[in-house]
Parts: C-alpha cells; sequence; structure tokens
C-alpha cells in the first residue's frame, strides 16, 4: 500500500517538473534550417492528364505549372504590387492605351534559349485566342500585340483596363517559348525555377530544378507530387510519412482531419487564395429559374450556417457569405444582416412562392457522382430545400460531363446546381446578350459597371463599381452563393515556408525548405 | 421427418433468412428515421447517440434507418435476381436437353463462353452505357448467375428422363417439353429451391459489391452496397460506417448458404419418393 | 492430339471473337450511341451527331468492328475521351499494381488453402470435419469489404503493423510496397485459400480411396505407382473448374480489394473510366481483361489434356 502512494506521489511531483520547464520553453523557437534536405514529395488528389496550361484548366494543372514551372510578364504580391518578372520594366501612355514592356532577355527557359520578344507575343497570343473564357478576360479590350523592338512588347488597347495590366500576373500572363507549339502537352517549357522532369499519367509528376533560371535557386531542387485520387488514402500517405504534404485536401476528408488528430501531428495551412466560393446557379433559360421572385425565395431559404456546419470545418476555413468572391476579393464580407441583400427568411419564402403558384413546381437539381465533397454539399441544400417544403428532384452526373456541358458554354440543361469555382467578378460579363455564358446570365448594366471599374482611374472607384456590381448579382439572386472556403492543407511540421498564392492557386515550391 | 430432426444449417440458417425478410418488411413501412434525412446537427454520431441506435454519417443521416432501406432494397434485388435466375436457367436446360443433342451441345458451350467471362466486367460495360440502375444490376447477374444454374438442372434433369414413367409417358405422345414441365419440372423443384436459397446469397452479395464500386443502386434509393460507398469515400474502410453494412451483408449472405445447404441435405432426391 | 488442340483453340478463337463481339453489340447499342454517353445527359442533338460523324460511327458495324480488332492487336487501346491520355500509358503505372495484388493473393491462397485443404481430407477420413469445412464454407462468403475492413481495423489501426491503404511504386521503396501489400493480399487470399482448399480436399479423397490402388494393381502397377498415375489423372479432374473458379474470382475480388486499400490499379482505372462513361476506355480494357482470363482457361484446358494424355498408358 505504501509503495503505491509513493509510487502516486512521485508521478505528481515529476508531472509537476515536467510542467514546470514546459512553460519555461513555451515560447515557440524559430527552428534551423535544415539544408541537407532538398527534396519533398507532396500528395494531389487529381491527375492533370495534360500538361498544356493554355488548354487545361483543371485545378490539379494550375496548382503546379504556373510559378513553377513558368513565370508571368509581371509579378504581382499579395497587395496587388507589381514587380519586374520575364518584363524587367514598362510603361504606359498617358491615356493607359498604349503599354510598353521590356522584356529581360538575360532570362532563359529550361531548354537554354533565352527569353525574346516573339516568345512573349506568342504566349499573350496563345491565352487571347484560347478556349478558356477566364484566360481571354484581360485581353477583352486589347487590340494588337506586337514585338517592336527585339526586347521590347507593344500592347494598344481600344479603351484603358486596369484588368489588363492586372491579367499580365495571372494566368494569361505567363510566358512560354514559341518553340514549344504543339509540344505543351506532354513538355512544358518555362522560365520558372523547376522544370518537369517527368509525367506518369496515373502516377506522378516529378519536378527537378531549372539550371537556367535567372533567378536564386531554391532549397528544395527535387519535388515529386504524387497523385493519389483516394482521399482518406492520401490522408494515410501523410500519417506513415510516405509524402510530406497534402497542400490541397478534397473538404470530404475535412472532418476527419479535425477528428482525427491531423491537426495535432501536422502544420496546418489554411490559404484563403488558394480557396473558392460554393454557390447555387440556376439554369435562366428556362421557367421558373429565369423568375425573380422563384430565385430570391431559394435564396431566403437557405440557412448557410447549417450549410457550414453540414460540412464540418476546421474553424475559420469556411466562412458563409451572400456575395461573389473568394475570401481574397476586395468584396468579400462574411454573411450578415448587413453585408447580405437578401435575408434568410424561410417562411416569407415560402408564402411568396405560394403567391406565384411555384410551391409545388418540382426542381431539377443537378449534382455530381464522383465528386464526393461536392456530392455531400448538395444533399445539405437539398435537404434544406425539401425541409422548407418544395419538391426537389436529384440527378447526377459524373464530373467529366458536369464539365463540357458547363465550360463549353452551351445551354445547361439543369434547373439548379452546386458549384464551386473561383468566384471571378468578369465571369458574368457579357457583351452579346445572345451569347451569354454557363452562368446564363447577361445585364448590360453589370457590363457597364465591369466596363467602368475597369477603367477606373482611382481604387476608390474601381471599388465603389465592383461593389455595385456584386450587389446587382444579388439583388435578384442571379446566383445564390453560399460559402467561402480557404485552402487546407497538411504538412510535415518540418517542412515551412509556404506563402499564398499571386498568378492563380499555383502550390510555390521554391518557398519551401526543411528546418530541423 | 420431426422438425427436431433439421440439422443446425437449416434452423440457423432460417432464423437469419426469417430476421431479415421481417426486417425488410417492416422497412415496408417504418423505419426510426428517414434515411435520407441530412441532419447537420448531428453530424457523426456514435453508438446511441441522440437516438441513433447506430449513430449517424457524415453529414448526419441514421445508420440504422439506412441499413433497414438496404435490407429492403438488397432483399428483394436478391429475391428477384435468384428468381430470374432459376427461371432462365431452367429454360436454358430444357431447351438444350429437350430438343436435340446437337443443340445440347451448342448450348452448353454458349454457357461455357459465358461462364468462362467474370460477371463483375460485363456488368460494368454495361453500367458504362446505360448508368448505373437496379435493373441493369439485376439483367446482368441473372444473365450470369442463369448458366451455372443451367448445368445444375440439366444434370439432374437427365437421368429423370431415362426414367421409365418418361419413356412409358414418350410412348403415349407425349412432346418432350409436356414431358419436361408436367413430368420432370415437380421432381426438381427441391433442387431450384435449393438453387434459389443460395443464388439469393451470391445476389446479394455481388449486387452489394456493384453498388460499394459505383455501378449499382445510388441515393435517392438506398443498397447496403451504397452504405459502403459512402463510408468508403468520406469516414473512410476502417470505421463502423463501413463495419455495420459489411457485417449485415456478412450475416444475411451466411444465413442463405446454410439454409441452403440444409435444404439441400435435407431434400436429397435419394431420399425422397418419386411423383409419376 | 492434334484435334483436340485444334478444336480447343478454335473454341478459344470463337470464345474471344464471341465475347469481344458481345461487348461491342453492347457499346453501340444498348442505350443510344456511344457518342449520347460520352456527351451525356445534357448533350444537343447536334453535338452527338457530329462526335458520331467524328469517331467513325455511322459506318457499318462489321467495319468498325474489324478496325477496333486491328487496333487492338497492333497494341493501340486508345485513350481516354476526356484527359486524351493513351491507354498504354495508364497501364503502365496501374499494371504493376494489379499483378503484384493478383500474386500476392495467389500465395496466400496457396499458403492457406493447402495445409486447410489437406487437414479437411484427413479429417473427413477419419469422419469429423465438419468443423473446418464449416470454416471453409464462410472463408468463400467472406464478403472482401467485410475481411478487409476488419484486417484493416486490426492489424492496421489497432496494431499499427500495415498501413491500411495506398501504395508506393516498387521503383521507390519496395520494402514500403511489400507492407502495402500484406494486407490487401490476404484479404483476397482467404477467398481464393478457401476455394483451393476445398478443391485439395476432394482431390485428396478421391486419391485416397482404395479403387484406384486396385485398378492399378490389375493394371500391373505397383501401388505407389497406380496411386500416382490412375490417381492423379483423377485428382486433375477438378483442376480445371477450380482454376476457372480462381481465375474468376481474383478478377472480381481484385475490383473490390483494390477499391477497399485505394490501390491505384487496373480496377481503378476501369472504375473511373465506367463512372465518368468514357465508353471507349471501359470497352478496351474489358476486352482486355477478358481475353487475358479466356488465355488462362485455354492453358489450363490444354496442360490438363497433355498431362492426361501423358499420363495414359
Amino acid at each position: 500500500m505504501r509503495k503505491f502512494r509513493n509510487s502516486r506521489a512521485f508521478g505528481f511531483l515529476a508531472a509537476g517538473l515536467v510542467a514546470l520547464t514546459s512553460v519555461g520553453v513555451s515560447s515557440p523557437v524559430q527552428a534551423a534550417e535544415d539544408t541537407s534536405k532538398t527534396s519533398l514529395t507532396f500528395s494531389m488528389f487529381q491527375d492533370p492528364g495534360r500538361l498544356d496550361v493554355v488548354t487545361q484548366p483543371a485545378t490539379s494543372l494550375i496548382l503546379w505549372l504556373p510559378g513553377n514551372v513558368y513565370e508571368p510578364l509581371v509579378s504581382f504580391d499579395a497587395e496587388d504590387k507589381p514587380s519586374p518578372a520575364v518584363a524587367k520594366s514598362w510603361s504606359s501612355s498617358p491615356d493607359g492605351k498604349v503599354w510598353k514592356f521590356k522584356i529581360d532577355t538575360a532570362r532563359k527557359f529550361s531548354d537554354g534559349t533565352s527569353i525574346k520578344a516573339s516568345d512573349v507575343v506568342y504566349s499573350l497570343n496563345q491565352f487571347q485566342n484560347g478556349s478558356i473564357l477566364a484566360y481571354k478576360g484581360p485581353f477583352a479590350n486589347v487590340s494588337s500585340i506586337k514585338a517592336t523592338k527585339k526586347d521590347e512588347v507593344t500592347v494598344t488597347l481600344a479603351a484603358k483596363s486596369r484588368g489588363f495590366f492586372r491579367g499580365m500576373g495571372t494566368m494569361a500572363g505567363l510566358v512560354m517559348p514559341a518553340s514549344s507549339d504543339g509540344k505543351r502537352n506532354n513538355q512544358p517549357i518555362g522560365s520558372g525555377p523547376y522544370k518537369v522532369a517527368e509525367y506518369v499519367p496515373g502516377s506522378h509528376l516529378q519536378f527537378t530544378y531549372n539550371n537556367n533560371y535567372s533567378g536564386k535557386k531554391p532549397r528544395i531542387t527535387s519535388a515529386r507530387v504524387r497523385f493519389i485520387t483516394d482521399s482518406p488514402a492520401s490522408l494515410l500517405a501523410l500519417k506513415a510519412g510516405e509524402v510530406d504534404g497534402l497542400p490541397i485536401t478534397s473538404t470530404a476528408i475535412w472532418s476527419r482531419i479535425i477528428s482525427e488528430g491531423y491537426t495535432k501531428d501536422f502544420r496546418r495551412t489554411l490559404k484563403p487564395a488558394s480557396g473558392e466560393l460554393h454557390w447555387l446557379m440556376f439554369n435562366q433559360t428556362q421557367a421558373p429559374y429565369n423568375n425573380p421572385v422563384f430565385r430570391t425565395a431559394i435564396a431566403q431559404i437557405v440557412d448557410r450556417d447549417a450549410y457550414v456546419a453540414g460540412l464540418g470545418a476546421p474553424k475559420g476555413a469556411m466562412v458563409p457569405q451572400c456575395g461573389w468572391g473568394i475570401m481574397t476579393a476586395r468584396t468579400f464580407k462574411p454573411a450578415t444582416k448587413d453585408t447580405c441583400v437578401i435575408d434568410r427568411d424561410g417562411k416569407k419564402a415560402m408564402a411568396s412562392l405560394k403567391a406565384a403558384g411555384l410551391d409545388t413546381f418540382p426542381i431539377e437539381f443537378v449534382g455530381l457522382t464522383d465528386v464526393p465533397a461536392l456530392r455531400l454539399a448538395a444533399d445539405i441544400i437539398t435537404q434544406q430545400l425539401r425541409n422548407a417544403g418544395l419538391t426537389v428532384n436529384r440527378r447526377d452526373i459524373p464530373l467529366a460531363q458536369y464539365s463540357s456541358t458547363i465550360f463549353n458554354a452551351r445551354p445547361p440543361q439543369y434547373g439548379m446546381s452546386l458549384m464551386g469555382g473561383g468566384g471571378n467578378l468578369d465571369d458574368f460579363v457579357c457583351k452579346d446578350p445572345a451569347k451569354y455564358g454557363y452562368q446564363t446570365y447577361c445585364s448590360s448594366a453589370y457590363t457597364k459597371l465591369m466596363q467602368q471599374a475597369d477603367r477606373a482611374t482611382t481604387d476608390a472607384a474601381y471599388l465603389k463599381a465592383i461593389t455595385s456590381a456584386n450587389e446587382l448579382l444579388q439583388k435578384d439572386a442571379v446566383v445564390v452563393p453560399l460559402l467561402a472556403r480557404t485552402g487546407l492543407g497538411l504538412y510535415n511540421k518540418k517542412l515551412t515556408g509556404w506563402k499564398p498564392p499571386t498568378i492563380r492557386v499555383e502550390v510555390a515550391l521554391a518557398n519551401y525548405y526543411w528546418t530541423k | 421427418m420431426k422438425t427436431r430432426d433439421l440439422p443446425l444449417n437449416i434452423w440457423l440458417g432460417g432464423t437469419i433468412t426469417v430476421f431479415f425478410l421481417l426486417c425488410s418488411a417492416t422497412a415496408l413501412f417504418w423505419t426510426p428515421f428517414d434515411p435520407n434525412f441530412v441532419d447537420t446537427t448531428k453530424l457523426s454520431l456514435g453508438f446511441g447517440e441522440s437516438g441513433h441506435l447506430l449513430g449517424t454519417d457524415v453529414i448526419g443521416r441514421d445508420l440504422f434507418s439506412g441499413l433497414l432501406a438496404g435490407a429492403r432494397m438488397s432483399v428483394f434485388l436478391g429475391c428477384v435476381t435468384a428468381a430470374i435466375s432459376v427461371v432462365l436457367g431452367t429454360i436454358f436446360a430444357f431447351i438444350a436437353v429437350g430438343i436435340s443433342p446437337w443443340v445440347d451441345e451448342v448450348v452448353m458451350r454458349l454457357l461455357d463462353v459465358l461462364m468462362a467471362v467474370p460477371g463483375v466486367i460485363v456488368a460494368l460495360v454495361i453500367a458504362t452505357v446505360t448508368g448505373p440502375s437496379a435493373i441493369s444490376t439485376v439483367s446482368v447477374l441473372s444473365v450470369f448467375f442463369a448458366p451455372v444454374i443451367a448445368r445444375v438442372v440439366r444434370s439432374a434433369t437427365l437421368p429423370i428422363l431415362n426414367e421409365d414413367f418418361v419413356q412409358s409417358a414418350r410412348m403415349y405422345g407425349r412432346g418432350t417439353f409436356f414431358v419436361l414441365f408436367r413430368h420432370v419440372l415437380p421432381n426438381i423443384l427441391s433442387i431450384l429451391v435449393v438453387q434459389f436459397s443460395l443464388y439469393t446469397a451470391n445476389a446479394v452479395l455481388a449486387e452489394s459489391g456493384l453498388s460499394y464500386l459505383g455501378v449499382g443502386i445510388s441515393r435517392p434509393q438506398i443498397s447496403w452496397g451504397t452504405l459502403l460507398k459512402e463510408a468508403q469515400e468520406t469516414a473512410g474502410p476502417t470505421t463502423g460506417l463501413m463495419l455495420w453494412p459489411a457485417t449485415v451483408i456478412l450475416i444475411f449472405v451466411l444465413g442463405l448458404n446454410l439454409l441452403g445447404d440444409g435444404l439441400r441435405d435435407v431434400l436429397d432426391p435419394r431420399s425422397m419418393g418419386r411423383r409419376s | 492430339m492434334i484435334i483436340f488442340l485444334a478444336r480447343r483453340f478454335g473454341f478459344f478463337v470463337i470464345s474471344v471473337l464471341a465475347t469481344s463481339g458481345l461487348i461491342f453489340l453492347l457499346v453501340r447499342l444498348l442505350g443510344g450511341s456511344p457518342a449520347s454517353v460520352l456527351l451525356g445527359e445534357f448533350s444537343t442533338p447536334e453535338d452527338v451527331l457530329a462526335l458520331e460523324k467524328q469517331l467513325g460511327l455511322h459506318r457499318p458495324l462489321l467495319v468498325q468492328y474489324g478496325e477496333w480488332m486491328a487496333e487492338l492487336l497492333r497494341g493501340d487501346f486508345g485513350a481516354s475521351f476526356y484527359s486524351g491520355i493513351e491507354l498504354t500509358t495508364l497501364l503502365k503505372s496501374a499494371l504493376p499494381v494489379s499483378v503484384s495484388l493478383s500474386v500476392g493473393a495467389l500465395l496466400v491462397g496457396l499458403v492457406i488453402g493447402i495445409p486447410f485443404g489437406i487437414a479437411s481430407a484427413l479429417r473427413s477420413f477419419q469422419g469429423k470435419g465438419s468443423l473446418v469445412d464449416f470454416i471453409s464454407q464462410i472463408g468463400i462468403a467472406l464478403p472482401i469489404f467485410w475481411s478487409g475492413a476488419v484486417l484493416s481495423i486490426i492489424f492496421g489501426v489497432s496494431l499499427g503493423w500495415f498501413p491500411t491503404g495506398g501504395w508506393v511504386p516498387w521503383s521507390d521503396a519496395p520494402a514500403t510496397t511489400l507492407r502495402h501489400l500484406v494486407l490487401p493480399s490476404v484479404t483476397l487470399g482467404i477467398g481464393i485459400g478457401s476455394v483451393l482448399a476445398r478443391f485439395v480436399r476432394t482431390a485428396i479423397v478421391e486419391v485416397m480411396r482404395q479403387d484406384f490402388v486396385r485398378t492399378g494393381r490389375a493394371f500391373g502397377m505397383s501401388v505407389q505407382q497406380s496411386l500416382f498415375v490412375v490417381g492423379l489423372r483423377n485428382a486433375a479432374l477438378p483442376v480445371v473448374t477450380v482454376l476457372g473458379n480462381i481465375v474468376s474470382h481474383l478478377v472480381g475480388g481484385t475490383v473490390l480489394t483494390e477499391t477497399l486499400f485505394s490501390m491505384p490499379g487496373l480496377s481503378r482505372m476501369i472504375l473511373g473510366a465506367v463512372v465518368g462513361r468514357d465508353i471507349f476506355v471501359v470497352q478496351n480494357l474489358v476486352v482486355l481483361l477478358v481475353f487475358y482470363v479466356l488465355v488462362v482457361n485455354l492453358i489450363v484446358d490444354v496442360s490438363y489434356y497433355l498431362l492426361d494424355k501423358r499420363l495414359r498408358i
């Protein structure tokens, strides 16, 4: 008996000592860099399939190639301040209609050739004439792009455009050699710090340091991105140490990340710039989805807080919102009575639907069969609509078909759908009323506001214009934004250095380094 | 035969089967919760929490209700598939046996080819083309079970056809198919019952597998396989969400197999008299 | 002998043509044209028509079939409609996974099946045996998702001995790959082992029957000779059935096991294509699998026949 009591006492004493000492060293010490480790392995839940950034808009590609393999014409930081990249200097005419970019011809592509003005012209033309609408946006007012000297590119605009210059720091501004024409699906060549050493579809993407890189040599010189399409399996791989990090995780496993303690053993990063927006979309070529009363009622029924709760996200990773745009958008505001144009009011919604005779209309809701995260999200919204008394018919189709229908600017044939994406205000700009995009919305008032924004001379004027445009979207519930979520990444605690993406959502490998 | 002489197989198998049939029947009218009801305030609950007997899934749907609804679907699909397979198999066998030896050879070879191909594979092709559904699942499975049943029926039919009473019926001018249906069928009924039981088990297992892979039943319809698939995608295969449906499938399939084997022992033709 | 081989090979060719023809027809005639399957429910009739022309689907069926067969024989398995990646490239990384799993499962099956079968045969000989029989019956009926989940929970999560999913290529870290293979191989191997156990049991029981010795002796053989020669020939009879069974079990079981343990093998490829309605990928992969199954059956049949011939006095 006595032995037991003594050992218990000793236990308490020991615990006390440990507590005291840990308090003493509780302040976080900056870990020393481990220069001997120069490689890392990441996991990605999607295989890009084709490596050509001009034709392949998949997230799985734009996470890895911009910033690592390619450099933009101009580099912008998180505060939108420009700095030289492929263009070492630039100037614009007083009326903003003529831009001249001086190309840094000392820079080389990974194949050893130096960058010429003609390469820049080639690259800009590729995106301008390409099939991805989001990349064409910056060129909306561009009337000509010419190589006026061996190291100078002159761009002439029909009207001044903020979007153009800022666009030179996004995907549309990535520079590639003219000689890469037709070869980019397998051999992307750029001037960035890394080159694609190997791409094995279904297995991995291997990056190695680009010896011809003109900037500072990164600490990581070899990086492998393994495609682990099964999200639960990627968590296991991280736990087992088979990968060093999951820069992007599917929301389907977010609740597991918390409940299984991954946030304790691994460094968690929340990256608003890598996040996306969730919203409800309507097919406004059909009745009653083209009826603002109907859409407004839907907007009043959805319970954003319950939606966020149902998705089981870690704190701060998902924020309910009523406006359009991801967390880093300048017009972003969390949902409150003051920030939402349409407030939550289920009773009023059903009353107005009844009055319009639309309360029994069977809603055609299309979801995705093979993206569990979005399918579950759609299940939650469907339930909310049903709880309110509406009839909802769910139809789920595969992602490949959903994308090919939606993004090839065909009129969609669903009634309602839930989408996740980048939340660009440009998505609703519609110059030709007959040619609206997949959002099936075309408003000249909106387009005018966005043009105003693009030509604004002061920051305040710009902000005012886009805020008005945002409110216009909400007014008739053209779309019903639900939430903004961050990108949630998990990393080995010894691996650090990530910085917010600036081009689009890229994971810039050059920022990472190992600590001891 | 006295009831207490019945082997353990039938007792155990029968009890399990009856239990599941009762659950399915109950599920036709009532489940504790709507299995498709998403309750975002009750995510991933555990055993017995908040009135959910077996807990909930990642978006708050009751697991126990899901299992009951799954029983409804799986039992139904299993029985229908087995019934179609037995009927088809018997028809194939009768055609083979009843027309001519040449037809017999051809039909059996055809069935051999069908049997050589794993059914899962063709099920996948059909699911791609028509889209996954209950009907495509049932049809594919029936087509793949039928050949094996046909073999069994055929080998049971042949000796009967050589029996005296059959020969005498033939001498009276009775056509072959009349003979088959009037004389052979009643005598192989017991075999058909056994096959029905065993193939319900196979069908339940196969349908669960197909739905698990994503090419069978999907919400709002629920089968046990659907629950497995959702567990795999969200909570992971090492959680209760996976284990409960899997165990339920295991027990039901085992019960049906035991019942089938037990029936086979009891209804063995050697111990039964023949009707002519 | 030549006649048998010719007949058997003829049957093989007919089987290949028949099943590939069946799949070809299923793809083209069930549920609308392949073009509408690829483009999905929300496609317009004009789009479908355009794609049909592009893919040459308006040509006579026989022509399409012939062209398809020629492509397959050339080794051209086509590409994914959506990503454009060629199948042969994807197969390079997927095949090692599936093959490793099949081999692992077979090994486990042998290790479980043979001792179990022998034990069962001996027991039945001694008049007992229902327990071992019962166990092997359960083994066959065990759903893979159940045994896999249970094994993962016990050995993967609780004890932490093996990873519960995922894959590392052999070229990266062979030791880790082996660890990844253990749980899936055992899961799949249990079913195979049970099937094998039954066969082994039947085979041994037959061999041990005295009649064979008497028959052999009547032919002038010694006890050992007769046991071996006559007995083996009869024991070899169930080989065809059981191997066919095992191959079927393997193909179907691999699909489930790869899904359960998140292994990026052939099944993952096929399933991805099925769910994405990538019809031609499914068509080609399925035909590949069917061909493999038919080839195995052919080899088994011929081997058995040759074995049988050699054993005949």
